[in-house]
């Protein structure tokens, strides 16, 4: 197996960050298998939030950050990948698109061409930042990637299903934000009370299908009264 | 259980303890206490573990009605702090009998004012945390008749050590950020040889820098930031991203504060300067 690309940097007395080059291939697999050893190595002392191409790691214990450095490369730089155990979501979606994006991209694109080419795209799950539970979704067609706004708006609804630059993203609680929204999602993608707080892990994939304002206002009361669970959403990768 | 009532509240209001560090992977924010340098020197005056919820204040506080006996103690900003109208000093165990009423002032030094108490404050706890934040915790800040509970006084709490607060620096401990050395010699001079004045967009979030440094650097594909992270915005502004700080973000993080540094910046008031220097 080839040898990793991967940079070290001491992020804070406590904190380590570990970079890949960008556009490293197979980077999820690689991310979850390094977070796997390291939980390892740390026997479970450790934080870890992942970024695009990177991941910081962040401990309570003291540490030695050239020690530590050489103990995680030794095991990145030998163990096989890990493929992480994923699923499929099917997302219904209500779309409404904002002006934002219908103005910057007609006239090549309408509203039935960005609706059709948002729900033909498989997403995978990057990571999850921002917001508690916001997954940025990889896979976004280049016809639909737009800079952030450059004022963003003061509120985006629970919910919203969004995109900016290369992601597609998921708002899970409603907040000021920048990304130009699509339209909505009736699905709870963060709640305290699960077990798993976040719906979505890293490596999990996500395909969309419109359904009509009757459709998700329907299924927002099945969610909320248990008529319908979220199991019914998910089905193996 | 014995609970103080909030007969006013102060201008933000929240129970802060040492935060959510363990749910960084979900996009959660840290939260916890501004100046935990102050957090702890309250706990600490009490006898208390280190990770007891405190009341933070921002700026002003209000009225509180103890239920019961126990003992506090106020520290952080400097303010005009009375026990049933009767002056009392921060820094120091104070006992209060029960219906009595605290009433904290304007600050008159730093931002942020800490009320500990014998044993801790007894909020929900929240994925590890009583530390509020909108959206994770029932409420983000307390309003006028809210009541919190508090352990029953034991009296464990007293001890002979003698707290004192730690002082104020203007200069910042900081270590170089991921992307400091994509900076260039003149970028780099100026980020350290500059004071920089604080603002007044400050929050729990962040606080936002008034000189501006010219920024040619790209945004950053989405990366992990901590509180403490100082980024350089597309059009130059310097963000110290401070205990609500998101998980992630996409500007370069050109330095990052050590963490007494970042309870230091967390008292900086309006106006004030800062240095930073990298260790």
């Amino acid at each position: 197996m080839p040898k990793h690309q991967i940079t070290y940097h001491i992020y804070s007395e406590k904190a380590l960050l570990i970079s890949w080059e960008e556009q490293t291939l197979d980077i999820i697999s690689k991310r979850t298998t390094a977070e796997h050893q390291i939980k390892k190595l740390f026997k479970e002392e450790v934080y870890i939030n992942q970024g695009a191409y990177s991941l910081l790691v962040v401990t309570e214990l003291e540490m030695d950050h050239h020690v530590v450095i050489d103990l995680i490369d030794k095991r990145l730089q030998s163990k096989k990948l890990l493929e992480p155990t994923t699923s499929l979501w099917k997302l219904p979606i209500l779309y409404d698109i904002e002006k934002s994006l219908t103005e910057t991209l007609k006239p090549s694109c309408d509203v039935n061409e960005i609706i059709s080419i948002h729900n033909s795209s498989v997403y995978v799950v990057d990571f999850v930042g921002f917001l508690p539970g916001f997954p940025y979704l990889k896979g976004l067609d280049s016809r639909l990637q737009l800079p952030r706004k450059t004022t963003p708006a003061l509120k985006v609804a629970a919910g919203s299903v969004a995109v900016s630059n290369e992601y597609c993203g998921i708002y899970p609680t409603s907040s000021p934000g920048g990304w130009h929204v699509l339209g909505n999602c009736p699905l709870p993608f963060f709640d305290i009370h699960r077990v798993a707080p976040n719906l979505l892990q890293a490596g999990d994939q996500v395909q969309f299908y419109a359904v009509s304002q009757e459709e998700h206002d329907q299924l927002t009361t099945q969610l909320e009264t248990g008529k319908v669970a979220l199991e019914n959403f998910k089905s193996h990768a | 259980m014995p609970r103080i009532t909030i007969l006013q509240a102060g201008f933000y209001d929240s129970i802060q303890d040492k935060g959510r560090k363990k749910h960084r992977h979900l996009g959660v924010p840290c939260s916890g206490a501004m100046d935990q340098k102050a957090a702890d020197l309250a706990n600490s005056i009490l006898n208390n573990t280190l990770d007891a919820a405190v009341l933070e204040l921002v700026l002003s506080g209000g009225t509180y009605l103890f239920s019961t006996p126990t003992c506090i103690a106020i520290t952080g900003a400097k303010a005009k702090v009375t026990v049933n109208d009767r002056a009392v000093e921060q820094n120091k165990l104070l006992d209060i009998k029960s219906g009595e009423v605290l009433k904290i002032g304007v600050a008159t030094t730093g931002n942020f004012m800490y009320v500990a108490i014998g044993g801790g404050f007894q909020t929900e706890e929240v994925l590890g945390s009583k530390s509020f934040y909108t959206g994770i915790t029932l409420m983000g800040n307390l309003q006028k008749g809210h009541d919190i509970d508090y352990a029953p006084y034991t009296d464990r709490q007293f001890t002979k050590a003698n707290w004192k607060p730690v002082g104020q620096e203007s200069a910042l401990r900081c270590y170089a950020g991921a992307e400091f050395n994509l900076l260039d010699r003149k970028q780099q001079e100026k980020l350290l040889n500059t004071s920089f004045t604080i603002s007044k967009n400050w929050n729990r979030m962040a606080f936002q820098l008034e000189e501006k440094i010219y920024n040619s650097l790209e945004q950053l594909k989405s990366s992990p930031v901590l509180p403490g992270t100082v980024q350089l915005t597309a059009n130059g502004q310097l963000i110290v991203l401070m205990r609500d700080a998101p998980t992630t973000g996409g500007y370069p993080r050109v330095l990052q504060l050590d963490e007494t540094s970042i309870s230091s910046v967390a008292q900086k008031r309006v106006g004030s300067q800062v240095d930073f220097i990298v260790l």
